[in-house]
C-alpha cells in the first residue's frame, strides 16, 4: 500500500503562540508520563505545567541558511542558531490551551516519545478514512519507526474530581537508518481538529526533533494533493531531477 | 546529503545463470561464515572445490506473477491469485553463489550475494572511495548499518590456484582466499509496511556486468519474502532508467518524493 499522508492541508492562518519561553534549563526526563495510571490523584489537578516551545520564524531562515551556506545562491556565514533554540526539546510539550464554552480546559500535546495506542491509532485511520491494516502489523511499525510523533486532546473537567480525557487526535511517523536518512510516513490529524494549523505544527516539531538527533536528510512521498502543504513546511520535490520511484506500486 | 544511488548503471546484457536449482530444502542458517575466522584451518574448508551454494537464478517469470498478483486488482490486468512457481516457494537464504568463475591464472573467483548485513565498515568506506562519493564519518556508516533493516553485499570470494586439492590439509595464510566487498545496497524499514533503499553501489572494475541489477533484485526478493510491501527508493536522474528496468514506477499516480531543505 502506498504511504499516505495529511489529506487536508492544515489551514496557514494559526496565529502564532502567545507564550513566551519560560528560563532556559536543561532537558529532564518526563516525570508524569503522557497516560497517567489509573488514579485519579495523579490526573487531578489544573493545568500541567509544559514549557511551549513556539517556532520563530528566524528558526527556518537560520537553517536553511546554514544548510544552503555552500551554494552559489547564497552566501552566509556559518549560523548563529538564536539563544532559545538551542535548548533541547522535551520530548513532550503543550502547544496550545483553550477553554471551551462549558468551562472546561482543553490542551493539545504534542510528544515525541511515541506511546501510542494502537487501537487509538487504528480508530484515528478509520476517522480519515484510510484502508484497514493488520494490528499487528500496525505495531511492528509503530515499534520499528525511529520517532512517532503524537498530538493528544487532553481535556479536564471543569472544577470536578473527574479523570481528564485524553485523545489522539494526530500523528506522524518517521523510519530512519539512525545516521544520515529518515523518510516520515502515515501523517494524519483528527479530522474534527483539522483546519487549525496542527498537522502543519506535528510536521514542523517533527522535523525540529529529528534535526535534534543530527539526521540531516529528511525525506517523505506526498499525495499529489498534499505537496503544496509540504512545500509550505521547507520540502522541495524531486530537487536536482532526484525522482521518487516504487516498485510495482499497487493502485 | 542526499541519497546517492548507482552512478553508471548496470549493463543489460549480462547472460542469465546457468545453474539450475538443487533440490527444494529449508533454508538453514548458514553453518560457516563469510568471514571465516582468521585460524587458517577456518579457512581450509573455504578452498573444497568450491563452497557448495545454492544458486537462485531469477526466472522472468517471477516477476511477471509477483506484478500480476499485485495489479490483481486494477483495472489494466484481472488475474486469478498468482501461483507462485514452485521454486520459488523455497525461502531465500541469507547468502548465496551468484556466479563463479576460472580466471586466466587458474584462480577461482565467486561472486556472493549476502543479506546478513555483515559488512566490516572500513571495508565500505574504502568501497564508496572507490565510487567518488564523499566521506561520512565512520561512526555514522556504523550506526546507520546497525540501524538499516537489510543490509545487501556482493562478495569477490578468489581461492588461489592449486588450493582447490589441498582443502583438507592446513594452509599457509598466505594462501588465503581474498574476499573482497565489491557492492552493497540498504534498506531502512518500519518492519511491517514500508521500506526504502538507500546506498546502492558497486566497485567500478565490476560495474557493467549486472551485478548491480542482481544486487537490488535480491534486496528486493529479500524484502518481499519478509513481507514488506512497499519498497521505495529516491533515484538521482541518471539511474532512474536502470530502477525503472528494475520493475520501479517514478511518481505513481502523482505522488512526489521531497526533501526538507536539500543542500546542493
Amino acid at each position: 500500500m502506498l504511504a499516505h499522508n495529511l489529506v487536508a492541508p492544515a489551514s496557514s492562518s494559526a496565529p502564532p503562540s502567545p507564550f513566551a519561553f519560560d528560563r532556559r534549563r536543561r532537558r529532564q526526563p518526563p516525570n508524569h508520563p503522557l497516560f497517567p495510571d489509573a488514579s485519579p490523584s495523579g490526573l487531578a489537578g489544573a493545568s500541567r505545567r509544559f514549557k511551549v516551545f513556539p517556532l520563530k520564524a528566524s528558526f527556518w531562515e537560520t537553517i536553511r541558511s546554514g544548510l544552503l551556506k555552500d551554494s552559489a545562491t547564497q552566501i552566509v556565514d556559518p549560523p548563529t542558531i538564536p539563544e532559545e533554540e538551542e535548548e533541547i526539546l522535551p520530548q513532550e510539550f503543550l502547544l496550545f490551551e483553550k477553554t471551551l464554552p462549558d468551562g472546561s480546559l482543553e490542551q493539545i500535546i504534542f510528544s515525541s516519545g511515541g506511546d501510542v495506542d494502537v487501537y487509538d491509532l487504528q480508530a484515528l485511520c478509520d476517522k480519515v478514512g484510510w484502508p484497514r491494516r493488520p494490528l499487528s502489523k500496525l505495531a511492528a511499525a509503530l515499534k520499528n519507526s525511529y520517532i512517532v510523533a503524537t498530538l493528544h486532546s487532553v481535556r479536564n473537567s471543569p472544577g470536578s474530581d473527574e479523570s481528564a480525557q485524553t485523545k489522539l487526535i494526530g500523528m506522524a511517523r518517521a523510519t530512519s537508518d539512525h545516521a544520515f536518512n529518515a523518510t516520515i510516513w502515515d501523517v494524519l490529524v483528527d479530522p474534527s481538529y483539522q483546519g487549525q494549523g496542527l498537522g502543519k505544527t506535528l510536521v514542523e516539531n517533527l522535523i525540529r526533533t529529528l534535526l535534534q538527533r543530527d539526521i540531516g536528510n529528511i525525506s517523505l512521498f506526498a499525495d499529489s494533493k498534499v505537496v503544496e502543504f509540504y512545500r509550505n513546511l521547507g520540502f522541495e520535490a524531486d530537487p536536482e531531477g532526484i525522482k521518487g520511484m516504487f516498485w510495482y506500486p499497487k493502485y
